[in-house]
């Protein structure tokens, strides 16, 4: 099986449901996003570009890990900390392994990494979120797991289980029956970067 | 760069610490989970369930206690009252939820309601008593006892009502909480006597609708899922994207899954507007132009719904040219004349709906055969014609109003709305050929002339049939969708009979502190509570405010959080969280829901309820500010409504959720409406100011639709020459009105304040993208971030509404704001504001 999700960009409002949906239930320390949304469109959030008022342009693009088939990060990792799961395709960090030199970092071609440049600082001074929340370390790079935590227990990743927009779909990319692939089909669906061979689960509707 | 280059020794230590004691996470879960055969909260069950943690790998995974609880997030965000899975752990709350609902359309929840963890520990959280010790809003306090609040307050008010009469204390509470517990406040000053501020935030739609269909004033749509058979939606300045996102899984629905087509009038490129199918940039304060246009169109090519008009509205009313009155059976001999007027209250509850009558004197209409009489003898009244009745000349309201439409033809809206003909004629056709749903979310009511939107679209939708019936109506943040079942009458909030204080409405406040009456009557101010309200950050005019409150001797605030308006308080009462009690709420969805005690008070904080009782005691009316929260909340419950629906506290805790509403209620079904003449009222008889300081009103404008420009922010005002841009504001979308300001993760997304600004207005003024501007007028001023957007209209700028004054560089947007007031609604026109932007 592999795991994958489809977003689609029609009905993405931008709310970043998802965002904080992620960084509650993994208790994200302060500055750090594993799921991003970026607006295409003017330089700053929720701005378009263009010319006022016929040729405007703005939209969302939610961005997280894309758990590649091809995962350039594994590829750049020195230490192996960086892998791809057998059984499920999703690629994960192992902390323990990770000795922060973020070459994974600079091999990923979606930003979508993160650093603990300092020891993690949060707005509360106990752990909010899951119960089984990763930990966060000090000189580790990490990012969005597909929720391993919330999967083992036979719950949808965080980012899935609400979104304002009804965008978001998740499932096995090998099960023609699964939520995922029903929501891709008869619709167009592109992948980012596709032309560098990284091969992402994360597939968008347009 | 090596691990070397940045590694301290104290972090080496981290990572010595890390080595030892860190678990495996990601390898462990899946099977930890497996072995110890963890099960978690299956939500909405509220029960204790175990969770297994995973502390080192091979060590013996420990339990840690994790409770779930159903608590209701109530900020008014307009859509909401969403129930939420409140998890604690260890006494703390640590995350929040979704519910699922029973149709998972509407199950909802937000990016906000997911950062209440960070909101009830925020840094900013009031945790005691304190008395000001410094200048008012210097931010220097001494923490006291509540005995020592509660007597210095309590003795502060009777001296007060010695030397200076009962109306000298006033009160005033907002929306800040939207369930029950925010009105019990109002029984200790109706047993006071007190004055009321009145804070008619965004009103103008609300106050139309009492006046024109009549439902109590939060509901005069038809009920939520009728937009999904909705052919057109029409989004009238509503963001709905952002400004009622707790809806738009529902609203996206009616668009992607029923392909309904979305048209947004809009001035400027929203995040709704970049979804529709149909954008229409309109120049601001000008919809109802365009709106009379299109029901114009509509009649002139003979598509209005006869059937509706004749049966459903005042259509074929005959209005006497003496008094601009309806003709009734008392004016032709034929009746007793029944007693005149009607009272909307405040409250936008059932029991208080006006009740409709054609009792014995009833209105007349003429029968095509000259008959005269009620309509139900009259099987087919004339819709129009002027007729000479035993003396009474008399005009069908549908003449009148097509002689008042006859005054905006498309060709003069054209040139006001700045909207093509073609356009508009293309909208008339769109809207008639529904079903036609309106989505509006009180942008229109952010005008000085916020009430003619309304007025005109009610109108619209009369004409054009597109009322009465699934799918059509009014959506949005004014949806009918309270099916209520509190009452929260006389007997609650006055059980003892004393003359009440004046109401005064707030923006008039500094007029009044200035002169000394209202209303013509002299007042004397010396003391003002606030609960569940921040004028001071919510209200338009904030200098001026703040100006009115300094001569106020005594001002005492009950808030959860040290904001704008706690912050210039004299004392602060710290109230709790949402979560912290019990309580309910019956707004806005269809479903009375429970909102579970999931933690204790934080701090010294109590709720407001509680808070009330304390001060009724020290007032010596502890015989009437008795009730516990779980007296009141039954006592509410406690009536025909309610038991129809099997409402109860008990129900409640039972059940935790429980339907309200009808299924498929139509708003205006069956050609009845709660009026007082039981019909579409676009023709109103009775013209009475809201908020009377001597305002004098010419009925003959104000009894049909019509439109005046906006009072300030309107390129004909000579101000226009000196501050040429209007200023206008939305809802973020990581807060509501003032709330959410402390969630460090809606701070993340966004951390600063911007201004939105056309590329050609910036380049105009020599500012470049991420430049600090200064945005000014003769009112006051802000310092924020300029952040060039191209959909903003050029001669507009525009920033979110809702971040605390000590988040700017310097001023509040809130300063330049207008608190001018049309003489029939008391609002509070935001938008209605003149501004020139200039680099910091």
């Amino acid at each position: 099986m592999r795991y994958g999700m489809a977003i689609d960009l029609k009905r993405c409002i931008g709310c970043h449901m998802c965002s904080v949906a992620c960084k509650s239930n993994n208790n994200l320390p302060a500055g750090m996003l594993w799921n991003r949304v970026l607006t295409i469109g003017g330089e700053a959030i929720d701005t378009a570009s263009g010319t006022y008022p016929n040729d405007l342009h703005m939209s969302y693009l939610p961005v997280n890990c894309q758990h590649c088939a091809n995962p350039p990060c594994v590829a750049a990792c020195p230490t192996g900390a960086s892998y791809k799961r057998a059984e499920d395709g999703i690629v994960l960090v192992d902390s323990d392994l990770c000795i922060g030199c973020r070459m994974c970092m600079v091999a990923c071609p979606y930003n979508a990494r993160s650093f603990n440049w300092k020891k993690p600082e949060y707005a509360v001074d106990f752990a909010l979120g899951d119960a089984d929340a990763p930990e966060h370390q000090f000189n580790v790079v990490e990012k969005c797991t597909f929720c391993v935590n919330r999967l083992a227990r036979g719950e949808a990743p965080a980012c899935m289980e609400l979104c304002s927009g009804r965008a978001r779909y998740w499932g096995d990319l090998d099960d023609p029956e699964s939520e995922v692939n029903k929501a891709m089909q008869g619709r167009q669906t592109v992948q980012l970067l596709e032309e560098k061979g990284t091969g992402p689960a994360v597939f968008y509707l347009k | 760069m090596t691990k070397k280059e940045f590694v301290t020794f104290d972090e080496d230590r981290i990572i010595f610490d890390k080595k030892i004691t860190r678990r495996k996470f990601l390898k462990v879960s899946a099977a930890a989970a497996a072995v110890t055969g963890a099960t978690l909260a299956v939500p909405g069950t509220g029960g204790t369930v175990l969770k297994a943690l995973a502390k080192d790998e091979g060590a013996p995974a420990q339990a840690v206690q994790e409770q779930v609880f159903q608590g209701v997030c109530r900020p008014d965000c307009g859509g909401g009252s969403c129930p939420m899975n409140v998890h604690v752990r260890n006494g703390k709350v640590v995350k929040t939820s979704k519910i699922d609902a029973a149709d998972p359309l509407w199950t909802r929840m937000c990016q906000k309601g997911m950062s209440h963890a960070q909101r009830i520990y925020a840094p900013e959280r009031l945790k005691y008593p304190m008395r000001r010790t410094g200048a008012r809003g210097e931010g220097k306090w001494e923490q006291i006892t509540w005995e020592e609040a509660i007597d210095e307050i309590t003795t502060k008010w009777k001296g007060y009502q010695k030397q200076f009469g009962n109306s000298s204390n006033m009160y005033g509470f907002g929306a800040g909480v939207l369930s029950p517990e925010q009105y019990y406040g109002m029984r200790l000053f109706m047993a006071m006597g007190s004055s009321y501020l009145a804070i008619p935030s965004d009103m103008d739609g609300l106050d139309m609708a009492a006046l024109m269909v009549t439902r109590g004033q939060y509901l005069h749509g038809n009920s939520g899922d009728s937009i999904l058979s909705a052919k057109n939606i029409f989004f009238w300045g509503a963001n709905a994207t952002n400004s009622m996102q707790s809806g738009w899984s529902v609203t996206q629905s009616a668009i992607f899954d029923h392909g309904a087509k979305a048209i947004v009038i809009d001035p400027n490129y929203t995040g709704i507007a970049s979804k529709a199918n149909k954008w229409v940039p309109i120049r601001p304060g000008t919809d109802a132009v365009m709106m009379m246009a299109m029901t114009k169109i509509i009649i002139d090519e003979g598509l209005q719904d006869t059937d509706y008009l004749t049966k459903g509205t005042v259509a074929p009313f005959l209005v006497k040219e003496s008094d601009g009155k309806f003709l009734r059976l008392s004016d032709l001999g034929r009746a007793q004349k029944a007693a005149e007027g009607s009272t909307i209250t405040l409250q936008g509850e059932a029991s208080s709906n006006v009740v409709a009558s054609e009792g014995n004197d009833a209105i007349v209409v003429r029968g095509k055969d000259g008959t005269v009489d009620k309509p139900g003898v009259v099987t087919d009244p004339v819709l129009s014609g002027t007729f000479t009745i035993q003396g009474f000349k008399v005009t069908t309201a549908y003449d009148l109003l097509v002689q008042r439409l006859a005054e905006y033809p498309p060709e003069k809206a054209a040139e006001i709305c700045d909207v093509p003909v073609d356009t508009i004629t293309e909208l008339a056709h769109t809207f008639v050929d529904g079903p036609t749903t309106n989505f509006v979310d009180y942008g229109m009511d952010h005008w000085g002339n916020g009430y003619t939107g309304y007025y005109a679209l009610y109108t619209l939708m009369f004409v054009a049939g597109q009322f009465g019936k699934w799918g059509t109506g009014m959506y949005g943040g004014q949806q009918a969708s309270m099916g209520s079942g509190t009452n929260i009458g006389a007997a609650i909030v006055s059980p003892r009979t004393i003359a009440p204080g004046p109401t005064i409405y707030s923006p008039y406040l500094p007029d009044v502190m200035e002169t000394g009456k209202w209303d013509g009557q002299p007042v004397n101010i010396k003391s003002l509570y606030f609960w569940c309200t921040n004028p001071l950050h919510n209200h338009t005019d904030r200098q001026a405010m703040i100006k009115a409150i300094d001569k106020i001797e005594f001002f005492v605030v009950a808030d959860q959080t040290m904001n704008n308006t706690s912050r210039y308080a004299d004392i602060v009462l710290p109230a709790s969280h949402w979560f912290e009690f019990e309580s309910i709420t019956t707004m806005i969805t269809d479903y009375a829901r429970i909102s579970e005690k999931a933690i204790e008070p934080l701090y010294e904080s109590k709720p407001d309820i509680e808070i009330a009782n304390l001060l009724g005691a020290g007032m010596g009316l502890g015989d009437v500010m008795n009730m516990t929260i779980e007296d009141y909340l039954t006592a509410i419950l406690d009536n025909d409504v309610a038991k129809s629906y099997g409402l109860s506290l008990e129900a409640l805790r039972q059940k935790k959720n429980i339907k309200v509403q009808p299924p498929r209620f139509i708003m205006g079904e069956n050609y009845t409406l709660p009026t007082p003449t039981g019909r579409a009222e676009f023709y109103l008889e009775n013209i009475v100011p809201f908020g009377n300081n001597g305002q004098t009103l010419d009925p003959k404008l104000y009894s049909l639709t019509h439109w005046v420009p906006p009072l300030e922010a309107w390129h004909e005002n000579p101000l226009f020459q000196k501050y040429p841009l209007t200023l206008m504001t939305h809802r973020d979308k990581f807060k509501v009105h003032s709330q959410f300001n402390d969630c460090s993760w809606l701070l993340e997304l966004r951390p600063e304040p911007t201004l939105s600004i056309n590329p050609v207005d910036a380049a105009a003024r020599g500012i470049k993208h991420g430049d600090y501007v200064k945005v000014y007028n003769d009112r006051g001023y802000v310092v924020l971030k300029a952040v060039l957007h191209a959909g903003i209209r050029p001669g507009v700028v525009d920033t979110e509404a809702g971040w605390r004054s000590d988040k700017y560089k310097a001023g509040c947007y809130q300063d330049l704001t207008s608190r001018k007031q049309n003489p029939w609604m008391s609002n509070n026109g935001f938008f209605d504001t003149l501004c020139e932007v200039t680099k910091a």
